[in-house]
C-alpha cells in the first residue's frame, strides 16, 4: 500500500489537467467579466454623450421658446433620441405648453427596440425622465438603463447605468447704461435737417406761430456737429439750441411774437431753450421736450405750454403736404431714441428674465453730464459765451455731472418682477423714470456707475455683463473711453454696446469700434442706424447671453 | 551520443522559456493594447461630446456658421494619449432631419441644425500614438491593423442654436 502510495506520489502524469481546469475555470468567467465591465463602460460612456446633449438641447429651446416647458421636453426628448437611435429628429413627444408654463413639468419615457435604439444597446430599455424649472431656467435630464451583459447576466441589476445632466442658465448679472446726453432725443432728427440744407420747410403766408414749432436740439456750433432750422427757414449750424421755429422763408420772427396762450417768445426765461433770429441777436430759452412720443406728453410732467407746442405741431403738420408731412412722415419712427431705449429695454427684460427668476438679475444706470459744455467754457470764456447768446445758466451748471437714477438690483428686481408677471405685464418700471435727456456724453462716467453696481452683486461666480446703449462720440477722449473698457473686461466684465449711428460721423463709429473692440476687448459693437431697431439689438445681445452646462 | 543529448535535462527550463516568453508576452501586451484601445475608444466619445456641447452653446452663425472656427473649441479639449490635436476632429453642420449637409449655415427656418463632431485615432499628426505601438506583424511585413495602426472613432451630435440673430441695417 505505501509502495502504491510513493509510487503515485512520483508519477506526474496528469498533474496538469486538474491545474488547468481549475485555472481555466477561473479564468473564462474572469474573461466574461472583463469583456462585461468594458461593455457596460463604453454603455455609460454613451449614455452620458446623449444625455448632455439632451440637456443642452432642452436648455437652448428653454431658453429660445420663453420657458415653454413642453417645448424644451420636446427638444430635450429629440435629443436624446437622436443620440440613441437614429440620428434623427424625428417625432413629437411633447406639446407645447406656452411661454412660462408650467413652472416645473416632468416627463417620463422609456425607449425601445420598436423606437429603433442601436442594436449597440441589444434591446435594454432605455428610460428617459426630464425635468423643467422655471426658477433658474434649468432642464435636468436623468437617463436608466439596466445592460444586458453579454456572460456574466447576473450583473446585469447590479450594473444599471443612471446619469443625470443638467443645464441652465448661467447666473448673469446685467447693468444697463443708457446715454441720456443731450443728443440722445433728437439726435435724428438733426441728421434729417441737416441733410435738407436751405430747404424752406416753414409754412406758407404769415400764419401763426405755434403750429410750425419743431421741437429740435441742436448743440455745437464749434464743433460744427449738428444743424438747426432757423427763424427764416433756414438750416444753419449753432450751439445749444433746445427749440426751433421754423417760419416762412425770409420772415424774421417779430420782436412781440407770442404763443396762442399769450406768452411771449422772447423772455429771457433761464428755463428755456434760445431760439434765434437770422441775425443771432435774439434768444429765446426754454427746456426742450424730451423724447417722448406727442401722445405721451399729456402724462408729463412738463409746462402745459411744451405740450401745446408739441401737440399743435402734430396736429398741423400737414398744412403743406408737399414739405413738412413727408418730412415729418420720414423722421416719425426715428424722432425718439430715448422713448426706444425703454422699449429696448424692457423688450430685453421680458424676454430673458421669464427664462429664469433667480437666474438673472438686471440693473439699471443712466448717464449724462455737461463735460462737453465744460470744456467749451475752458475753450470761448465768459465774454464768448454772451457774444453767441449762450445762457448764463448753463455756465452756472460747471462743474457738473449726473448720474442719473443709480439703482441698486434689489430696487430693479422688485420693480422688474411686478412689470413682468404674466410676461409684458404693467410699466411700473424704472425704465420708464427715464430723466430728460441733456447735456454731454461722459460714457466713463455710466461705465463707472455700472461697475458700482455689478459690485454690489452678492452672488460670486455669476457672469458680470454690461450693456450700454449711446449715440457714439463720449464728450470725453476716445482713448480715454477705451482704456477704461479695457480695465473692465481684464477684470472679467462682459461689456456689449448699441450704438445709434444717425448723428455721428463715420470716423467716430471708426473710433468707437476700435476703442471698444481692440483697445477695450468689449463684444463687436452693434451699430443701428434706426432706433426701431434697439429692440432687435437688445435681443441679439439676449441671445448671445447663451447658456452654460452646469454639471 | 544522440540518445545522450535527449535525456539530458541541461538547459531545457532556457529553451522552454525562449519559446514561452514571447508568448506570454505578446499576451500581455495585447492585453495592455486591448485596454488601451478601449480606453481611446471612450475618451473619443467623451472628447466628442464635450466639444459639440462647446460648439452647440458657443457658436453663432454671423450670420452663417463658421465652421472652420470650430477647432477653437477642440482645442480646449485634450486627453493625453487619446485625443492630442485638433486635426482628429471634423465637423459636420446637417439640419436636424438628415436632409443634407448645411455649409457653413442654417438648414431652414423650420428646423433645427445639428452639429455633428467626429474624433479620429491616431491623430494624423503624430504616428507614435498608433495602437498597438510594436507591432509584432512588422516582422513580417503584415502588420495586424496596416501600417496606420488601429483606426478608432467617435462621435456626437448636438442642436446648434436657432439664432434669433438679426441682420441689422
Amino acid at each position: 500500500m505505501k509502495s502504491q502510495i510513493r509510487k503515485l506520489q512520483r508519477n506526474a502524469t496528469g498533474t496538469i489537467m486538474p491545474l488547468a481546469i481549475t485555472f481555466i475555470a477561473a479564468l473564462i468567467p474572469l474573461a466574461g467579466l472583463s469583456v462585461d465591465i468594458g461593455y457596460f463602460g463604453i454603455l455609460r460612456s454613451s449614455m452620458e454623450k446623449a444625455t448632455e446633449a439632451a440637456a443642452v438641447a432642452g436648455a437652448q429651446e428653454y431658453f429660445r421658446n420663453k420657458a415653454d416647458a413642453g417645448k424644451a421636453v420636446n427638444a430635450t426628448t429629440r435629443a436624446f433620441k437622436m443620440n440613441i437611435a437614429d440620428d434623427t429628429m424625428v417625432g413629437n413627444f411633447y406639446n407645447a405648453t406656452g411661454p412660462g408654463q408650467p413652472s416645473t413639468l416632468t416627463y417620463t419615457k422609456t425607449f425601445t427596440q420598436a423606437d429603433g435604439i442601436k442594436a449597440f444597446y441589444r434591446e435594454s430599455p432605455i428610460t428617459l425622465t426630464v425635468m423643467t424649472s422655471l426658477d433658474r431656467g434649468k432642464i435636468s435630464v436623468t437617463s436608466n438603463l439596466t445592460p444586458k451583459p453579454f456572460f456574466i447576466t447576473f450583473l446585469a441589476d447590479a450594473a444599471m447605468i443612471s446619469i443625470t445632466k443638467e443645464a441652465e442658465l448661467p447666473p448673469i448679472d446685467v447693468a444697463f447704461v443708457i446715454d441720456l446726453s443731450g443728443s440722445m432725443r433728437f439726435a435724428t432728427f438733426g441728421t434729417y435737417i441737416g441733410s435738407a440744407y436751405r430747404q424752406v420747410v416753414g409754412m406758407s403766408g404769415l400764419g401763426t406761430l405755434f403750429p410750425d414749432v419743431v421741437l429740435f436740439q441742436a448743440q455745437d456750433q464749434l464743433y460744427g456737429r449738428n444743424s438747426m432750422i432757423t427763424a427764416n427757414g433756414f438750416v444753419t449750424t449753432i450751439a445749444s439750441i433746445t427749440d426751433v421755429v421754423i417760419n416762412t422763408a425770409g420772415f424774421d420772427i417779430p420782436g412781440n411774437a407770442a404763443y396762442t396762450t399769450g406768452m411771449a417768445i422772447y423772455t429771457n426765461d433761464p428755463d428755456r431753450g434760445f431760439i434765434t433770429n437770422a441775425d443771432m441777436a435774439s434768444g429765446l430759452y426754454r427746456n426742450a421736450l424730451s423724447g417722448r412720443r406727442i401722445s405721451e406728453l399729456a402724462g408729463l410732467a412738463i409746462a402745459n405750454e411744451d405740450k401745446n407746442l408739441a401737440q399743435s405741431y402734430a396736429n398741423n403738420r400737414s398744412l403743406d403736404p408737399n414739405v413738412i408731412t413727408n418730412y415729418f412722415n420720414m423722421l416719425a419712427p426715428y424722432i425718439e431714441p430715448i422713448a426706444s431705449a425703454s422699449y429696448g429695454v424692457k423688450t430685453f427684460i421680458d424676454t430673458v428674465r421669464i427664462y429664469g427668476t433667480a437666474a438673472l438679475k438686471v440693473g439699471l444706470v443712466s448717464f449724462a453730464s455737461s463735460s462737453y459744455k465744460t470744456d467749451t467754457s475752458t475753450v470761448i470764456g465768459t465774454s464768448e459765451y454772451a457774444g453767441n447768446g449762450l445762457s448764463k445758466r448753463i455756465r452756472t451748471r460747471y462743474p457738473y455731472l449726473s448720474l442719473v437714477s443709480p439703482s441698486s438690483f434689489d430696487t430693479i428686481i422688485q420693480k422688474i418682477t411686478i412689470m413682468s408677471t404674466g410676461g409684458n405685464g404693467t410699466l411700473a418700471s424704472p425704465i420708464d423714470t427715464f430723466s430728460f435727456s441733456d447735456g454731454g456724453t461722459n460714457i466713463n462716467a455710466g461705465l463707472d456707475n455700472a461697475k458700482w453696481t455689478l459690485d454690489r452683486s452678492d452672488r460670486r461666480g455669476s457672469e458680470k455683463i454690461i450693456i450700454l446703449f449711446t449715440d457714439g462720440a463720449p464728450s470725453h477722449s476716445f482713448s480715454a473711453l477705451g482704456t477704461k473698457v479695457k480695465s473692465f473686461t481684464d477684470a472679467g466684465i462682459k461689456i456689449y454696446s448699441v450704438v445709434l449711428t444717425l448723428a455721428v460721423s463715420q470716423s467716430t463709429i471708426d473710433q468707437f469700434k476700435y476703442q471698444l473692440e481692440t483697445v477695450g476687448r468689449a463684444e463687436p459693437v452693434i451699430f443701428i442706424n434706426n432706433p426701431a431697431k434697439l429692440k432687435e439689438a437688445f435681443l441679439q445681445i439676449a441671445d448671445e447671453l447663451g447658456l452654460k452646462l452646469v454639471n | 551520443m544522440k540518445k545522450y543529448i535527449i535525456r539530458r535535462n541541461t538547459g531545457a527550463v532556457l529553451a522552454e522559456a525562449a519559446l514561452t516568453i514571447p508568448v506570454f508576452l505578446l499576451l500581455i501586451f495585447s492585453v495592455m493594447e486591448l485596454s488601451r484601445a478601449l480606453y481611446v475608444y471612450n475618451i473619443l466619445g467623451v472628447a466628442a461630446q464635450q466639444v459639440a456641447a462647446k460648439i452647440a452653446i458657443n457658436a453663432k452663425r454671423t450670420p452663417a456658421y463658421n465652421i472652420g472656427g470650430f477647432t477653437t473649441y477642440a482645442d480646449q479639449v485634450r486627453f493625453p494619449g487619446a485625443v492630442v490635436d485638433s486635426t482628429q476632429f471634423s465637423f459636420n453642420v446637417t439640419d436636424a432631419l438628415n436632409n443634407g449637409t448645411v455649409v457653413n449655415g442654417q438648414a431652414n427656418g423650420a428646423t433645427s441644425t445639428k452639429v455633428v463632431v467626429t474624433v479620429i485615432f491616431p491623430p494624423p499628426a503624430d504616428s507614435s500614438l498608433k495602437i498597438p505601438i510594436i507591432d509584432p506583424g512588422n516582422l513580417i511585413g503584415m502588420p495586424v491593423f496596416g501600417a496606420g495602426g488601429l483606426m478608432l472613432s467617435g462621435s456626437a451630435t448636438c442642436f446648434l442654436e436657432r439664432s434669433r440673430r438679426p441682420t441689422l441695417n
